[in-house]
């Protein structure tokens, strides 16, 4: 069974390159991504809540957070990880690793913020709705599947013109009953962007709307941007801010 | 033709299970893909395929979302790794540590003549590392 790289390289057509996409999901999505099961809440990480308090706090109060604060509970969560690397098979490349992860996850002039609906996966997928796809969100409008979709800023990575209904077709056929376990509702909704050690919060009229209709049972994820916001996969391995306690 | 009548990189059924990585790739540049149930993937060799033209390094994004042995855009975008060599050390203390999987790594690297469609151009400074060091294979279009 092959697959010719030169014909991938020049040759590939819209259709065959969407369909490879959605042919990705399985569920050992691979190293340094997180399988559906992993993503649970976990107590004092960021909620819609606790973004939204701290949003309005913002803009009626001028209220802003230091990035200690935002990244209290990764730190906390990194400290408890250290222990268990020193027992790396090699422990000098896990450093370099570690050192990498660290500065990746606590030290970004922006991170990008997303909610995950995490029992809300669909039996089909819909025009003009964003869903969390193995680490990438994506979206069909019409005529066209974009590809890492930013729904605050109304952006994509890639835009691949494409018979939408086929497409829908396509991944109720090849993942049948499992199809809601690989596509969950999901969006870009704010952005957090340091200044002087000073948090600020980006919000749309539509992205707030976004947020506060999640699901009750959802999780909010961070990502990287400084680094990741030109790449398709960017929510495979999840940043955890801080619900910060006021 | 992308792909063999039977082969599942467009997968055409119901086969959730099945992962699949690069098993070998021919001088003509035909990847022979191997699928397997996720728990038992283990395979002796995996090779991570590198577009290069005109001096630069691209990785395809197909791939990037089909193969399950890598999340190769990660470690060189997000993490910054640059070297080859670093990432394939990473990979396989990774996967010994947390599969407890030993298996190898090769570079294939597929010299093209025009710019490769819907691929991540990869840093100036990428480099993929010497041959004594970096088990590597050239593919000439």
């Amino acid at each position: 069974m092959s697959l010719n790289l030169l014909h991938l390289a020049h040759d590939i057509t819209n259709d065959e390159y969407a369909k490879m996409i959605l042919s990705s999901g399985d569920y050992f999505p691979g190293f340094y991504r997180f399988t559906m099961g992993d993503r649970n809440h976990e107590d004092g990480q960021l909620t819609v809540k606790g973004l939204t308090s701290r949003y309005f706090e913002q803009i009626s109060l001028d209220k802003t957070y230091t990035r200690s604060e935002w990244t209290a509970f990764t730190n906390k969560r990194l400290a408890a990880q250290d222990l268990r690397n020193e027992a790396h098979s090699d422990y000098a490349i896990f450093e370099l690793l570690d050192q990498k992860y660290k500065e990746w996850m606590t030290a970004p002039t922006e991170y990008d913020i997303a909610v995950i609906d995490i029992d809300c996966g669909v039996d089909e997928l819909v025009l003009d709705q964003t869903y969390f796809f193995m680490g990438s969100l994506i979206r069909l409008t019409e005529g066209k599947l974009l590809i890492g979709y930013d729904y605050l800023r109304d952006e994509s990575t890639q835009e691949i013109v494409v018979d939408t209904n086929q497409i829908i077709s396509y991944t109720k056929q090849i993942y049948g009953e499992n199809h809601k376990e690989f596509f969950l509702p999901a969006d870009l909704i704010a952005s957090l962007k340091f200044n002087n050690d000073s948090g600020y919060i980006t919000m749309t009229d539509d992205s707030l709307s976004r947020a506060v209709i999640s699901d009750s049972n959802n999780v909010v994820i961070a990502s990287n941007r400084d680094v990741s916001k030109h790449i398709p996969i960017r929510w495979a391995k999840d940043i955890l801010l801080t619900d910060i306690e006021v | 033709m992308l792909q063999g009548k039977d082969d599942k990189v467009i997968r055409s059924n119901s086969d959730i299970d099945i992962s699949s990585t690069i098993t070998g790739v021919d001088n003509k540049g035909n990847a022979e893909i191997g699928y397997a149930y996720f728990k038992k993937a283990l395979y002796p060799t995996s090779h991570i395929v590198f577009y290069e033209y005109n001096d630069r390094y691209y990785y395809p994004l197909a791939l990037e979302f089909r193969l399950i042995d890598n999340n190769i855009l990660y470690l060189t975008e997000e993490l910054g790794i640059n070297s080859v060599e670093k990432m394939f050390q990473m990979l396989t203390s990774s996967m010994n540590k947390e599969e407890q999987w030993s298996n190898e790594f090769v570079a294939i690297i597929v010299h093209v003549k025009q710019e490769p469609k819907y691929c991540q151009l990869l840093s100036n400074d990428f480099i993929i590392g010497p041959i004594g060091t970096v088990k590597q294979r050239h593919v000439y279009e």
